[in-house]
């Protein structure tokens, strides 16, 4: 595990960042915690994530896929680049196409959520442990 | 007898009359015919010209008739037809009300009263031209009270009858009395009988007698008649309107169901988020993240993230059900999606846990099987009946899934070796949180929801389920979907 590492998470759900908060801190990831899409935002310019996990279905409908488009717009290499791992029920159906995995950790760019994975929910935090840690090797690789 | 079977609906006097007018076009040729041949072949000695002028009476005065008439059927039907539509009421003083205008059918029959009247005189005419008590033509006055039965109240027919009664009586008493001339027929049996008193009364008495028993007698079975037309008219208005509320019943069970749905798919929602987190918590707990837990504390929570699951569980299947009967299916979400593809990869998917089981999964599919639809909710579909069989076939057993084309449709066929359902309980597997007895007993998962989502998808897409069991031995269930050409199974 890449122990020290910085993660953000962006979900309204206190008491699922919570629980999500012991689960990375016991493996020695350092969190901090956004409840909306305006603070997540602030956080990921002010804190620099190593890694971002994002629920979609925030107050306002799809908060978290706003949050996604506006993260990369911005100019600076790193918003382009800071890995994003989504939270979502697979159940839920959306018009929006997802990045297709194409497992190198990198996405397209057009019309797919440029975001490096999905977790479905409920989260499993051993799974969810497992993709952070891949993205993060993929990030910085040896 | 009731008020309202008095007269005969409306239509039917108006029919009744425009009839009347046309049977007199060939009473006038009939009788200018008769008289003429009658003449020419030398049978009666009769007057030709006057019986010629009455026919002609009748032509003109129908042709007046004939066209009253087709004013009267152009006038809108609540028109106030002033003092004639009084009098016609005082004729025939009850009538159908709401089954077109009260004064419209008052002054039918009226109309029909008038013709009834001028006939008789015309008949009175004729007889007095063939001979008076002589005369044949004395019963043709029975034709008419038929008819006054048929169109007017029993009070008009009786009232015909006595009209009809005095101008008979008064051509008899006429010639009797050597008021009027008689024009002898040259019977040879009674050559002046007209002038014996006791002749001339008895034809009044039987002509009386005649007319007023066929006035009874016609009045009671026309108004047997109507009364039945009347009550097949309601009965057909009741149809009408219980055929409406029946509509209306059914519009407002839709809305219902409609708006049971959108209740079942809200709650559902609103639960699904904190048993998420419950879930998840519990995980982080169970895995150890949250520091070192005693093996009763471990065993505790791992029961209670089961039932959280169990529970998620639930709440996922009522929102596929509450998505798979949304009131209009969504059909911008509909693509072509190819069956055998995809029965190929739910197979995939279930291929670890049938082996698990010690079960032999299969799949005979015929390639093909393209319908138009939602592709998650159709997999949602294969892969919930390959649960099914699964979960409810014993070790050992078999599960194999066909697709075969059937009349322009696909049918989908999964069928298992398992515990089957019982011939009661086949027709409740789908109704939503129904288990048969024999699967709470072998499998405690399942939701009872499974089913209700596979019809609710199958039917959303024009499609249906059927299924087959032997308890003890196995199941088949079927789905029928429509081609992607739109064919309609």
């Amino acid at each position: 595990m890449s122990e020290g590492s910085r993660i953000l998470i962006v979900d309204d759900d206190k008491d699922l960042v919570a629980a999500l908060r012991v689960a990375l801190e016991s493996k020695g990831l350092r969190v901090t915690a956004a409840h909306d899409l305006s603070t997540g935002l602030e956080a990921a310019a002010a804190q620099r994530p190593d890694c971002i996990i994002l629920d979609v279905m925030m107050p306002n409908a799809t908060e978290g896929f706003h949050f996604v488009w506006r993260l990369r717009q911005k100019d600076e290499a790193y918003f382009k680049d800071v890995p994003i791992i989504i939270l979502t029920a697979i159940h839920e159906r959306t018009e929006l196409r997802f990045y297709p995995d194409s497992g190198d950790g990198t996405y397209q760019a057009g019309e797919y959520l440029p975001v490096q994975d999905f977790v479905d929910k409920p989260v499993d935090p051993a799974v969810l442990l497992e993709r952070i840690e891949r993205v993060l090797r993929l990030k910085r690789p040896a | 007898m009731t008020d309202a079977a008095e007269l005969p609906v409306s239509g039917t006097l108006e029919r009744g009359n425009a009839w009347f007018i046309k049977l007199r076009w060939v009473a006038a040729i009939a009788v200018a015919v008769a008289a003429a041949m009658a003449r020419y072949l030398g049978l009666f000695d009769l007057p030709v010209g006057p019986i010629l002028c009455v026919a002609a009476g009748l032509v003109v005065y129908n042709a007046v008739l004939f066209s009253v008439a087709r004013r009267f059927a152009a006038r809108p039907v609540d028109q106030d037809w002033g003092s004639a539509g009084a009098f016609a009421r005082l004729l025939a003083p009850r009538t159908f009300l709401g089954l077109g205008g009260e004064s419209r059918v008052a002054s039918a029959a009226l109309f029909a009263f008038a013709q009834i009247t001028l006939d008789f005189c015309a008949l009175a005419l004729l007889l007095h031209f063939t001979g008076g008590v002589e005369s044949p033509f004395s019963a043709f006055f029975a034709f008419h009270i038929v008819i006054a039965s048929i169109l007017l109240s029993r009070r008009a027919t009786y009232l015909q009858a006595t009209i009809g009664l005095l101008l008979f009586a008064g051509v008899v008493l006429g010639e009797f009395s050597g008021l009027m001339d008689h024009h002898s027929l040259g019977w040879v049996w009674a050559p002046a009988a007209y002038r014996q008193w006791s002749v001339a009364a008895a034809y009044v008495a039987v002509l009386g007698v005649t007319l007023y028993l066929a006035s009874y007698l016609c009045s009671t079975i026309a108004v047997d008649l109507r009364e039945r037309v009347r009550v097949n008219v309601l009965l057909s208005r009741q149809i009408r309107s219980d055929k409406r509320q029946l509509e209306t019943a059914y519009e407002i069970l839709a809305k219902t169901e409609r708006s049971k749905s959108e209740y079942m798919r809200k709650v559902a929602h609103e639960l699904r988020g904190p048993l998420g987190t419950i879930e998840t918590a519990l995980k982080v707990v169970l895995q150890g993240m949250a520091g070192a837990l005693g093996e009763p504390a471990r065993e505790l929570i791992d029961r209670a993230r089961r039932r959280a699951g169990e529970l998620a569980a639930v709440t996922r299947d009522l929102l596929l059900l509450a998505s798979a009967r949304e009131a209009s299916p969504d059909e911008r979400f509909w693509t072509p999606v190819a069956l055998d593809a995809l029965v190929a990869e739910v197979i995939e998917d279930f291929r670890g846990e049938a082996e698990r089981k010690g079960l032999t999964l299969s799949t005979g599919a015929a390639a093909g099987g393209v319908v138009l639809g939602e592709a998650v909710a159709m997999r949602q579909l294969v892969a919930n009946l390959v649960e099914n069989g699964i979960r409810y076939t014993p070790p050992g057993g078999f599960v194999t899934v066909q697709l075969r084309p059937r009349a322009g449709c696909w049918e989908l066929e999964v069928q298992d070796t398992g515990i089957g359902i019982s011939a009661q309980d086949q027709p409740k597997v789908f109704d939503e949180f129904y288990r048969g007895a024999n699967a709470r007993v072998h499998a405690s998962e399942g939701t009872g929801l499974g089913l209700s989502i596979v019809r609710a998808i199958a039917e959303r897409h024009g499609g249906s389920i059927a299924v087959e069991s032997e308890l003890g031995h196995g199941t088949r269930f079927a789905v029928t979907l429509p081609g992607a050409e739109g064919d309609r199974c």
